[in-house]
């Protein structure tokens, strides 16, 4: 999981990991893995979940925290453009880090689209420039299991591709 | 002592050889344990460079540990998971970072 600070990295995971929502904002520090085993094509994988803190001037994602990851979620919030930039900021990094893992931008905070200062436009224009753009909201549980589905299936997609 | 010294290889076996018992991610390790299987790490093997540190990662306890990875030969790790970080010190900085994104939630100072 990787974005800017409060953007709903931890509540998508814990959406996902135990079905919950909090209100109360913790940011992150460090790194917080959890796991969550989902059955993929028929096939059972364990998911190991990393939530990297948000980037900003107080703490820098470290590259070796992306080593080894099979994939990767930009999370932006729809409702502060700037998160855009900084996952853009963050992709191209974790790109390098992770040999072009499959990743998938995740924009959250649908439950509060009026508020959003990304435009359709502007989300158009990213899925145009190849992006893999899922809508979220962690709060109201609104395609969370279909985003993190979405990534294992692409995992897989990728390693079938690998060499043994 | 509050660090875990772990050796082992990257066929999956992982040797506790000292250390205070600590609760990681499902595991009550301790001294003489063989471990088949630590997931959180499994990807990183085989290591792709000498040396890896993992700094304040969260276990399952809520406490913060500092992990290094060192390839010592081929086919041969040292895992360390050190937990004398100041974790009092990390829930601070936590608390401080939550009171300013409250105060001022559409900052665009990051």
């Amino acid at each position: 999981m990787l974005g800017a600070f409060a953007v709903g990295k931890t509540s998508l995971v814990q959406r996902y990991v135990n079905s919950i929502f909090s209100e109360k904002y913790q940011t992150t520090i460090g790194v917080k893995i959890d796991q969550r085993k989902v059955e993929v094509n028929g096939r059972e994988v364990n998911m190991i979940l990393w939530d990297i803190h948000g980037e900003d001037e107080f703490q820098k994602i470290k590259s070796s925290y992306l080593m080894g990851a099979s994939g990767y979620f930009i999370v932006i919030d729809g409702t502060r453009k700037n998160t855009l930039e900084v996952g853009k900021k963050i992709q191209e990094m974790a790109s390098d880090a992770t040999q072009n893992a499959p990743w998938i931008a995740l924009i959250n905070k649908s439950d509060l689209k009026k508020e959003w200062e990304l435009t359709q436009s502007e989300i158009k224009q990213l899925s145009e420039n190849g992006w893999h753009i899922i809508e979220t909201s962690a709060k109201e549980d609104y395609r969370v299991e279909e985003a993190f589905d979405e990534i294992a299936r692409k995992m897989l997609g990728q390693q079938g591709k690998n060499p043994a | 002592m509050e660090s875990l010294y772990i050796r082992g290889t990257n066929k999956g076996e992982i040797l506790v050889i000292l250390g205070d018992p600590v609760k990681f991610f499902g595991r009550e390790l301790k001294k003489g344990d063989l471990l088949e299987y630590l997931p959180p790490f499994a990807a990183l093997f085989p290591l792709s460079r000498k040396n890896i540190f993992l700094p304040n990662i969260q276990t399952e306890t809520g406490i913060w540990v500092n992990i290094y990875l060192e390839h010592y030969a081929s086919h041969i790790f040292a895992l360390m998971i050190d937990n004398t970080k100041n974790a009092l010190e990390l829930k601070k900085k936590s608390q401080e970072r939550n009171q300013e994104y409250l105060n001022n939630p559409k900052s665009n100072d990051i």
